[in-house]
């Protein structure tokens, strides 16, 4: 009986103790990141590497979370319980999360502000690094990249894409079924679309992102997106932002919408046909940059700002960011792009260029109107 | 042996609270808790989230019902019969085929079947390739309804089978030799004979697999379809994992206990009767 | 013959006549399909390399998604799914002995009301109730943690072992128990010396439940694990949303071996009875 309790003791201890039990003498920097395994190894294999040959005597960890939305959500929950525990010297020192999330953690008061410290502080610039889905974000972010979502169109079966929704909604009904999105689930990418939708149909669009949230616009609201259900019977409605891709890529369906920097990663696997080739379509659809943030209690929250720091200088925008992976500046693009070669920005603005962005980039919009789009459309559209 | 002294009877009460403390922290009080907080928004008690799971799911609560009556019907449809003969007819390689299904996690019965049933997936392109069967018509297949309940048939027919051979192997042979007597064929003997005296077995396993089929998860997940009805669970899932919902969450999971409750109180009756 | 004059049934019964055997050999052929053919599906997808519809086979084959199982995610997942499993193992055969060899000798007053308990998580949907412990276990800081995750496993696995064990310690005779302390042996030492010893095949019969129900688990990883403690279903899950298929195939049929391996070892550990608990996974 003795050795069964001590038996038992021994056993909830090791696997209480589990591989964070071991702790490390010397300083880790732990950073979490919620975005595919593309970005994570961006950090593992790039970033990472860069700020150990800096800094040598710093530890690097980096975790990755998952994909989506729900992977930011992981991350919010650790920390929130971390918060509400009391605890001090919380076990991430960066967060790459989704904007929702770092709207959600700034509004609950878990992050640090730190971008002061930096030393490219004033490269950070953009409505994007203000406020987000309608909270004062200012100077607890740094973008990494700026995610865009467009339309993507195989040029084989589209001689001439659509420029604008209008111009979309005459082409789906004429190819029925040869437009793809993911719906609300599965992916920001379709929920980007829906937002679009709604700007089109609406003719709104500052409305929904300065706010105030009023009722009044609901019944706006709940139209179009009643329109987008007819829309929909012409279209193949896919499982996820990868399935949208994957459909593509087999010439199932002929547009779909799509992250831009999602496809890109997909050509580069060698996972995508090289002709599908993205367009933003007026009056706009989302940008959607990940951030990374420092919380509040981290335990490194200096060096945590350093490596962002790094992440943040011009120039490893220019040859990581934008060069090695294609995506977007998450820096004051005039300080980045006179750095990157002619060949990466041709490929870079190939489909959709700067002015493209400079017009129809938008906005998500406030948090209560975007969860109301989004519970209109499980309601109505389903 | 004489029985256990109260001393005794307190240490061994003392040696099970491990096992028990497992599952009151992990079972009771999860339970209690979504029970509690289906009637929860904001901090206040309320219907809210049940009205808002009438507003968004009420379809998919009958299609939830609908894809488990149908892949019941498919396991039983085919498991009885298919029992009752190898009862009669025995067939060792028939019986270990159909044991394979049992080691199979639901996560890869999902996975492959959503490989095997999707539009060009591995059954379509076999149909296509032997020129059986018009495209047109399997890719209705795939999309159809039909996917989900054949996934989750194919998954319980193993364990089905395995009961009612256990069942029908404890008919007395004698049973069947007078019905052969009267001039019974095969069919006659499962339905006369075989069937009626198994019955307390097959209600049992009709129930445990009701209940898996309500409540499954990992299958309609691995087969998940972008727009149109789902199963409760996905709902659940969405509502939780996408919008921290846990109350709303938690009425689906009440309305899912509820549709389960029927199938589980029979379920311990019957096995508190053994 | 016997005495009432039927005849006593034969285990090879030969099918009689020719139509017999043709139905059975159908029977067998059909069965074959339906149960080998999903499965199929997945040995061509995991080592296809290029595959387009609406080509029956791949058009190129190869061995490079396997040899992803001995690098990075993979190996990872796998690595911890084991050592999760091990964990959850040990301690459900530690925590459930205990009451199953109490309530098999009747001394655990409530036993049988006890051993019902263990039965409930697999009697509810597993979602909602492992979602509510998902929250409390954020709440306590156990979400993202081995701990956590050997926890949620428990309270779906335990009851295989207490049932088993139960069942074991009952087919055991008391006398043999009786015996030993009435040539002097304490209760402790007679449990750990002869007991024990001889319930050894339900122990193991125990632990390869457990041990395969722990390597198989799904939902509660996924909600109290994922994404800092995953294992290999939920690294399966989350490529074959990424529709990496083939990664997700490779997944799929290493997870299938252990299973494959208790199939065959069954006949010699395993009875039906226990069987029957097994096809609720």
């Amino acid at each position: 009986m003795r050795r069964l309790v001590a038996v038992l003791v021994v056993l909830v201890a090791v696997a209480a103790t589990g591989p964070t039990g071991y702790g490390q003498s010397r300083v880790t920097l732990q950073v979490a990141i919620a975005a595919d395994v593309n970005v994570v190894e961006v950090h593992r294999n790039f970033l990472g590497v860069a700020f150990s040959k800096n800094h040598p005597t710093v530890g690097f960890n980096v975790v990755g979370t998952g994909t989506g939305e729900a992977a930011s959500r992981a991350i919010y929950a650790k920390l929130k319980a971390q918060a509400d525990a009391g605890r001090r010297n919380w076990d991430i020192d960066v967060a790459l999360v989704s904007m929702r999330y770092a709207a959600q953690m700034a509004r609950e008061n878990l992050l640090h502000r730190f971008t002061s410290d930096l030393q490219f502080a004033p490269y950070v610039v953009g409505p994007d690094t203000v406020r987000a889905f309608g909270v004062d974000i200012k100077g607890y972010v740094v973008p990494m990249f700026r995610n865009q979502i467009a339309i993507a169109y195989n040029p084989h079966f589209v001689s001439k894409p659509p420029r604008t929704f209008a111009e979309l909604e005459t082409w789906v009904r004429a190819n029925p079924r040869r437009f793809g999105y993911n719906g609300i689930r599965g992916g920001v990418s379709g929920i980007g679309f829906t937002m679009g939708w709604v700007f089109y149909k609406t003719g709104q669009y500052d409305l929904f992102v300065q706010g105030p949230y009023d009722k009044a616009h609901e019944g706006m609201i709940r139209s179009s997106v009643e329109q987008l259900r007819e829309f929909n019977r012409n279209v193949t409605v896919t499982s996820g932002n990868a399935g949208t891709l994957d459909a593509l890529n087999r010439g199932e369906i002929w547009m779909g919408a799509v992250w831009v920097d999602q496809l890109v990663a997909w050509k580069n696997e060698g996972r995508m046909n090289p002709e599908i080739t993205p367009v933003l379509i007026g009056p706009g659809l989302p940008i959607y940059p990940l951030y990374l943030t420092v919380p509040r209690e981290a335990a490194n929250r200096d060096w945590a700002a350093r490596y962002i720091d790094l992440v943040a200088n011009p120039h490893i925008q220019a040859k990581v960011i934008v060069e090695q992976f294609g995506w977007y500046p998450g820096i004051d693009p005039n300080r980045v792009m006179p750095l990157v070669s002619d060949k990466a920005k041709a490929l870079l603005f190939r489909g959709v260029t700067a002015e493209d962005l400079a017009r129809y980039s938008r906005q998500m919009p406030l948090a209560e109107y975007y969860d109301f789009i989004l519970l209109a459309y499980e309601e109505i559209v389903r | 042996m004489s029985a256990a002294r109260p001393v005794e009877q307190v240490l061994w009460w003392l040696a099970a609270i491990p096992a028990t403390m497992v599952i009151i922290v992990g079972f009771g009080l999860p339970l209690v808790q979504s029970l509690v907080a289906s009637f929860t928004r904001d901090g206040v008690l309320t219907l809210a989230n049940y009205e808002l799971v009438y507003r968004l799911y009420r379809q998919d609560v009958v299609y939830t019902v609908m894809v488990a009556a149908a892949g019941l019907v498919l396991t039983f449809g085919i498991g009885i019969p298919l029992s009752g003969y190898l009862r009669l007819r025995h067939s060792q390689t028939a019986e270990f085929l159909l044991k394979v299904p049992l080691f199979v996690p639901f996560v890869v019965v999902g996975h492959a079947m959503r490989i095997f049933l999707a539009p060009r997936g591995t059954l379509p392109s076999l149909l296509h390739a032997l020129g059986l069967v018009s495209p047109d018509t399997t890719l209705a297949i795939s999309e159809g309804w039909i996917g989900l309940p054949i996934a989750l048939a194919w998954k319980h027919l193993a364990l089905v089978v395995l009961l009612l051979m256990g069942a029908f192997r404890g008919v007395g042979e004698e049973y069947l030799e007078a019905a052969r007597g009267f001039g019974a064929g095969t069919f006659r003997q499962i339905w006369a004979v075989l069937v009626p005296m198994a019955a307390p077995s097959i209600g049992l396993a009709a129930v445990l697999s009701l209940t898996s089929m309500l409540a499954s998860f990992s299958i309609p997940l691995m087969m998940t379809k972008g727009s149109g009805p789902q199963m409760l669970m996905i709902d659940l899932y969405h509502r939780y994992g996408l919008h921290g919902d846990f109350g709303t969450a938690s009425a689906i999971g009440v309305v899912s206990y509820l549709l389960a409750a029927g199938a589980a109180y029979y379920y311990l009756k019957g096995v508190m009767r053994q | 013959m016997n005495a009432t004059g039927l005849r006593a049934p034969n285990l090879r019964d030969r099918p009689r006549g020719l139509l017999a055997l043709a139905l059975r050999a159908a029977l067998v052929a059909v069965l074959l399909g339906a149960i080998v053919g999903p499965l199929a599906g997945l040995v061509l997808w995991s080592v296809a390399e290029r595959w387009h519809w609406p080509a029956l086979l791949p058009q190129q084959v190869g061995l490079k998604y396997w040899a992803r199982i001995t690098q990075g995610d993979l190996l990872a997942a796998l690595t911890r799914g084991v050592a999760i499993a091990s964990v959850t193992t040990v301690a459900a055969l530690v925590t459930a002995i205990p009451v199953s060899y109490g309530a098999a000798r009747a001394r655990l007053p409530l036993g049988p009301v006890l051993l019902m308990l263990f039965l409930l998580p697999q009697a509810f949907p597993q979602l909602p109730v492992f979602a509510s412990a998902a929250v409390l276990f954020y709440r306590w800081n156990l979400a993202g943690t081995y701990a956590g995750v050997v926890l949620i496993h428990l309270v779906g696995g335990l009851v295989y072992a207490v049932w088993t064990m139960t069942a074991v310690f009952r087919a055991i005779g008391e006398d043999i128990e009786e015996a030993a302390i009435n040539l002097g042996a304490s209760v402790t030492r007679t449990f750990f010396r002869i007991s024990l010893p001889l319930a050894l095949p339900g122990v193991v019969a125990s632990s390869i439940l457990v041990f395969i129900y722990s390597l198989d688990e799904f939902t509660g990883t996924l909600l109290v694990g994922a994404p800092y403690v995953t294992t290999l279903p939920v690294y399966m899950y989350t490529a074959s949303l990424g529709y990496e298929l083939q990664i997700a195939s490779v997944t799929a049929l290493v997870l299938m071996v252990p299973g494959v391996l208790l199939l065959v070892l069954m006949e010699r550990f395993l009875r039906a009875e226990y069987l029957a608990f097994f096809g609720r996974l």
